[in-house]
């Protein structure tokens, strides 16, 4: 779970630096490509993760134990010290609400004027 | 158990559909969507924590048979989904699954009033209706 969140972190971050340089404005495009980017990042990494659920634990187990793992967002140094807690989750939470968040600022503003 | 995030999950997708109609009859009747869209979300979310109530309780050191027993289901069929087991992965799905629906809901507001801003006549159309069938003035040569 920690990897998910780490990995739309990273494109979140970039989306609410541009969003904040544009004067807390986004466009429809802006709107739509900011969540496919953080889905893009959050499955980079779980990379290492998906032999598992295509049924190939074999592969699964041995890329877990490769440290050249670390080339999905350091997924194999994340394993190493993962706790499993619901705070992911409210974090996750909290990155799509700030999403939605942006999009109905947007939608508000646009009848506004 | 299952997790937390199933129990908001479908607590807020109960709450979406609830809703949705007052979205609907805004849409239709032609006026701003933001705050029926607003009471949507929030509608949504709502219903979403109520789902989690019996969690909470639990997490907070409510007695083990409380939190079993059958009239938890007040708080949408809470013991029904705690049976079926499912991990984090299902957890995950059912949360980016919910936000997902809500955010369509918003862009596809967000597309309409676009639209509807893109139709909407300028508001000084009448003055530049006039200025346009006025001649235009060519000025004067001064001659010395």
């Amino acid at each position: 779970m920690n990897q998910i969140l780490f990995g739309a972190l990273i494109p979140f971050l970039v989306a609410v630096a541009i969003y904040i340089r544009r004067g807390a404005r986004a466009s429809f495009t802006f709107l739509v490509l900011t969540p496919v980017w953080m889905a893009l990042g959050a499955l980079y990494a779980v990379v290492p993760d998906l032999p598992r659920l295509f049924g190939r634990p074999d592969v699964y187990h041995r890329w877990s134990h490769d440290p050249r793992m670390n080339i999905f967002l350091w997924h194999y140094a994340i394993d190493r010290v993962e706790v499993d807690s619901s705070f992911y989750h409210a974090g996750l939470i909290v990155m799509l609400l700030l999403l939605l968040g942006a999009a109905w600022r947007e939608l508000y503003l646009v009848e506004k004027t | 158990m299952a997790h937390s995030a199933i129990h908001f999950a479908t607590g807020a997708m109960i709450g979406a559909v609830m809703a949705s109609p007052s979205v609907v009859r805004t849409f239709f009747r032609g006026k701003p969507l933001a705050r029926a869209v607003a009471r949507w979300l929030l509608c949504s979310n709502a219903v979403g924590l109520y789902a989690v109530v019996p969690s909470v309780l639990r997490y907070l050191g409510c007695p083990e048979h409380l939190c079993r027993s059958k009239w938890l289901s007040v708080f949408i069929f809470h013991p029904q989904l705690a049976s079926l087991h499912l991990g984090t992965i299902w957890a995950t799905a059912a949360l980016v699954i919910c936000f997902a629906l809500q955010y369509a809901g918003v862009l596809t507001a967000l597309a309409v009033a676009l639209r509807r801003q893109h139709l909407r006549p300028h508001p000084n159309l009448a003055q530049i209706r006039q200025l346009e069938g006025q001649k235009p003035q060519i000025p004067r040569k001064v001659c010395h």
